[in-house]
């Protein structure tokens, strides 16, 4: 029963997202159009420690696009939580025999499958950035994409749980999660910045997904995995398994 | 509790939010099979009682049975048993009716070929079958309403629970929606509770339970409530209620209450009827109508509250 309640609401959440085209076009388009005209504004004006000399900038932010589309989608996909809410529907699916765990599930599910998808969609223009990732690079990245939005979603549902408004939710999210994602390396390496950011983005789990992203996109066809691989992994693993955990916590609460 | 055979007990239910005390020292029973309703103005907490019998809430103090299932050990098992329609519609607005019922069963375990069939024959009895593949929203109010009541019909509960069903609802709608549910109850055996703050969809309940500011002040059987109240009564409509009053109280063997636009004449001795018509007569200038009235609702609140029904304060 809790599986198919589960998915029922994860099938949900994409027939929505599907039948919203603003917000399929916003999702995609802004973060891509971001890239686009950042990365070309920039072009190859920084010389930075961490940077390839003179490297384009367009080819530097394509991972943290990455990043932020896979952010941006999971985190607004948790806003139905309070339009949920506020609308009604989430009482009806709290009074089901397993509405608590397969509401959690079902929008983890959910919010995972928009964030991978439309990530996977920006990740075909790699090329477009000098960056030629092989199968076997694609499987890794499928895989730290679909890790990094699990976490994201659950941090998004963290949030979003016990607040009644949407306006509440994305002041939270600029106040927050912008800054969570500028200190991820997505926009400029640690190695030039001050000491105190650098300590700040090595805290940051964030990080280490923009990390594996980055090394696994410079790998080219034939040439090893990323030293740092594994390493990246178990830190937005640990960190994705706890986030859900606090999730479950959190739901199992009866106000 | 020894409530096995109530469809919902609740036996000394409290509830805080807070510091703030909303319902103190509640006691119901609802019979297998009948119609039972809590009625309160605003702000009474009924809203909440209905939370704590639905399981949204956590029981705080007290004690409360659904199907004799103690709601605090079995919550999941008395979930499969009830069925529970909300003031606002819980349904999702950009899915269509098909869609939203089939999401339904699946929150339920329902196996999939029997949830088509209910699907299907749900929608033809509520009247909805040509619209299996429309967008909620593009629905009216009332027929949001059938779909609900399709959808909560799904899993065939033997308890259903509505919290102000008719909120937001004309009165050609709020009558269909009545007629709906009583055709359930004629075809299955089904246990009602509902809530709300209207007095005459009190009315048909088998037994009421009356809340003001979180405390009940009256329950029992509706006709032996209204009995309990005394006889008929005279009903003056008038432009200046406090004058028409002072010039009947010198009349005698008759209690006068002021009201709003209306001065109410007890008969102390004798019949109603009579004093009404002679009432006319005499004071014809200054009435602008006259009405016979049995003890109602309103009265029983009055009487135990000592205020009038449309004087109170807002939702809890």
């Amino acid at each position: 029963m809790f599986m198919q309640a589960s998915y029922s609401l994860a099938l949900r959440e994409v027939t929505r997202f599907l039948r919203q085209k603003n917000r399929v076009i916003g999702a995609m388009a802004t973060p891509v159009l971001f890239w686009f005209l950042l990365g070309s504004g920039v072009g190859r004006s920084l010389v930075a420690p961490g940077f390839r000399e003179r490297t384009d900038y367009l080819t530097y932010f394509f991972p943290g696009i990455v990043l932020l589309i896979i952010l941006f989608t999971a985190i607004f996909s948790t806003v139905s939580v309070i339009e949920d809410r506020r609308e009604g529907f989430l009482q009806g699916v709290l009074v089901a025999p397993d509405g608590r765990s397969a509401i959690l599930f079902g929008k983890l599910i959910g919010g995972t499958l928009l964030a991978v998808f439309q990530a996977i969609v920006v990740v075909l223009l790699a090329p477009y950035s000098d960056y030629h990732p092989d199968a076997r690079v694609l499987f890794y990245l499928l895989a730290i994409i679909s890790v990094l939005a699990v976490g994201l979603t659950a941090l998004g549902f963290l949030i979003a749980w016990p607040m009644d408004s949407t306006q509440g939710f994305h002041a939270l999210i600029n106040l927050f999660f912008v800054p969570l994602w500028f200190l991820s390396g997505a926009l400029f390496p640690p190695a030039g910045s001050a000491e105190w950011i650098r300590v700040l983005m090595r805290f940051n789990p964030l990080s280490y997904g923009h990390d594996a992203l980055a090394g696994l996109l410079a790998t080219r066809p034939g040439m090893p995995l990323p030293v740092d691989l594994s390493h990246d992994f178990s830190i937005v693993c640990a960190t994705t398994l706890l986030l859900v955990m606090a999730c479950a916590l959190q739901v199992s609460r009866r106000s | 509790m020894g409530d096995s055979f109530y469809a919902v007990a609740a036996e000394g239910v409290g509830y805080s939010y807070g510091r703030k005390r909303v319902l103190d020292n509640i006691d119901l029973r609802l019979e297998e099979g009948g119609m039972f309703c809590v009625l309160g103005p605003n702000g009474s907490g009924k809203t909440t009682l209905f939370k704590l019998i639905s399981t949204i809430f956590a029981l705080q103090d007290g004690e409360i049975s659904v199907g004799g299932r103690s709601l605090r050990q079995f919550p999941t098992p008395v979930r499969k048993k009830i069925g529970v329609l909300f003031q606002n519609p819980a349904v999702d607005m950009k899915l269509t009716v098909r869609e939203n019922l089939r999401h339904h069963g699946n929150l339920y375990g329902l196996d999939p070929h029997d949830l088509e069939t209910r699907i299907n024959k749900n929608l033809e009895a509520l009247g909805v079958e040509n619209r299996g593949g429309e967008l909620v929203e593009s629905l009216s109010g009332g027929l949001r309403r059938r779909v609900e009541i399709a959808k909560v019909l799904l899993t065939r509960p033997s308890i259903l629970l509505m919290d102000e069903p008719t909120t937001g609802l004309d009165p050609a709608i709020r009558s269909e929606l009545w007629s709906i549910i009583s055709g359930i109850r004629n075809t299955r055996k089904l246990s009602v509770l509902f809530t709300t703050h209207l007095l005459e969809e009190a009315e048909p309940a088998d037994e009421i339970l009356l809340l003001d500011q979180g405390h009940p002040v009256a329950a029992g059987k509706v006709s032996e409530l209204r009995s309990s109240l005394g006889k008929e009564y005279v009903r003056l409509g008038t432009y200046s209620p406090k004058k028409l009053a002072g010039r009947i109280r010198k009349e005698g063997e008759i209690e006068v209450t002021v009201e709003p636009a209306s001065v109410k004449v007890v008969p102390t001795r004798g019949q109603a009827a009579p004093l009404a018509i002679r009432l006319w007569r005499e004071y014809s200038s200054e009435v602008t109508s006259v009405t016979l009235c049995r003890p109602t609702l309103e009265d029983l609140f009055l009487q135990k509250t000592g205020r009038l029904w449309s004087s109170t304060p807002g939702e809890i």
